[in-house]
């Protein structure tokens, strides 16, 4: 499980967190009954607050994608929907690119359709 | 692709205070000798009490090579010495294992005639018993103690082993790297399960099983020190690999002090490989394949190299500044090498550019 967080990136590091382990989930390298490192050992090794590793992990936990349990590691579940998170990690990275190019959201959503409809 | 050609090779590092090391091993074996000698000798008016105790001497010698050598210690020494001499020459350039090697040749040398005193003031050898069920229950206790604060002296004698040199090169351009922001931070964490532990703990267990059965009433010291032994190997077969910024660390959960981390400085490049190190197939089998030579990659150093290797699946492989390499089996090997040379290029870059 690879983890990454930019403190220089205008994104939450929380949310930083919770996307490693999405992107992780979507390209396959995680898969369910995989666990995750201790809230203590990133924030650790990552130098960040637990509170905010736990924060990032809570946002998994209400997306149903791992599951929590007290003085237990944190366990993906057979929730977590290939699919759905492959289409959520492509649909983030060209939100970012559309962002990056100054376009406007009907402007990207207008290129997503007609990309789609080739 | 191999990457092993491009990487810089060092002197040979383990030089520094090698004679020492080479030295104190001998040494060892020759104190179970001499000290066992010069014990005995202050029972020399009561042989017949220092032979019932099971010492492997007799102190009805004189001070020539025929008496001497007729001695069992003489011959316990000689293959002590043989052991330790072989080991230390196969491992010629690990100053780490040399260091233990010290440090057993003392626990050896001396145990064995810190064992003999023991029995000669164990109130119940005295007394005309000499098995070891009848020995005090404090004469385990005092007898391990003994082995291990001559194993403490042996590893003090020793001195620190010299490090490896750092290396200052970035890996190889061709090598796989993360591109990492100046103030980006990673972490990545994988497991692993080994099942050559799992088994070598089941086959102790089971000796154990047989010898507790068996031999209880007369061998319950070996009984607890075999099912020690059990869990000992069977509690090392979890592990855990974490690279982060202070670099690639190994932890054995259930056994905390054999958790190494590799820092970066003594690291020349990582590699992904689809499978652990063999034997090349075709025309040339038998000669070694590039990189990592096959070879025993556990927790415990060897030539070769140390690590973790379960199964046949991906390998995470690192080229250390000794020459060696460090190899765990996980099936996110390129993602792990791909950070560890990604940080490598940053810091060495970074390094650089202060100059």
């Amino acid at each position: 499980m690879l983890i990454t967080v930019d403190p220089s990136s205008a994104q939450p590091l929380a949310d930083q967190v919770a996307d490693s382990v999405r992107v992780a989930l979507a390209d396959g390298r995680a898969a369910p009954g995989d666990r995750l490192p201790s809230a203590r050992t990133v924030a650790a090794a990552l130098d960040i607050n637990l509170h905010t590793v736990l924060r990032g992990y809570q946002q998994l936990r209400e997306e149903g994608l791992v599951e929590l349990r007290r003085g237990r590691a944190a366990v993906i579940t057979g929730q977590a929907d290939g699919l759905r998170l492959r289409l959520a990690a492509a649909a983030e990275e060209f939100a970012r690119a559309a962002r990056q190019a100054g376009a406007s959201t009907e402007e990207a959503l207008a290129a997503a359709r007609e990309a789609l409809a080739r | 692709m191999s990457l092993s050609a491009v990487a810089p090779r060092h002197a040979d590092h383990a030089a520094p205070g090698r004679t020492r090391r080479l030295i104190l091993t001998i040494l060892g074996p020759v104190l179970l000798l001499t000290v066992s000698l010069a014990v005995a000798r202050l029972y020399d008016d009561d042989p017949g009490r220092v032979l019932s105790a099971g010492w492997p001497v007799d102190p009805r010698y004189e001070f020539t090579w025929r008496d001497v050598s007729a001695q069992p210690a003489f011959g316990m020494m000689v293959w002590f010495e043989a052991f330790l001499v072989v080991s230390f020459l196969y491992y010629w350039r690990l100053p780490r294992v040399q260091r233990v090697l010290v440090a057993t040749g003392f626990a050896m040398g001396l145990t064995v005639p810190a064992a003999g005193v023991l029995s000669m003031l164990a109130p119940v050898v005295a007394a005309g018993s000499t098995s070891s069920a009848g020995r005090p229950p404090w004469y385990l206790a005092v007898e391990i103690a003994a082995g291990a604060g001559a194993f403490a002296l042996g590893w003090r004698a020793a001195g620190p082993s010299p490090r490896p040199p750092e290396v200052t090169a970035a890996p190889p351009p061709h090598a796989p790297a993360m591109a990492l922001g100046p103030r980006q931070r990673a972490l990545f964490t994988a497991s692993s399960w080994s099942v050559r532990n799992l088994l070598l703990a089941t086959a102790v267990a089971t000796v154990t099983a047989l010898t507790a059965v068996l031999w209880a009433d007369y061998e319950w010291q070996r009984v607890v020190l075999l099912a020690g032994t059990a869990v000992f190997v069977a509690a090392q077969a979890r592990t855990r690999l974490q690279i982060d910024a202070s670099g690639v660390t190994l932890r054995v959960p259930w056994v905390p002090f054999l958790s190494r981390t590799v820092p970066y400085a003594l690291i020349r490049f990582a590699e992904a490989r689809n499978e652990p190190p063999r034997r090349r197939e075709g025309p040339a089998g038998g000669e070694p394949a590039d990189g990592p030579p096959p070879g025993r990659y556990v927790l415990g150093d060897s030539a070769a190299g140390w690590g973790v290797v379960s199964g046949k699946g991906p390998v995470l492989v690192l080229s250390l500044a000794d020459d060696r390499w460090f190899v765990y089996s996980t099936r996110e090997a390129r993602d792990a090498a791909a950070l560890v040379n990604g940080e490598l290029r940053r810091q060495r870059q970074a390094g650089t550019a202060e100059c």
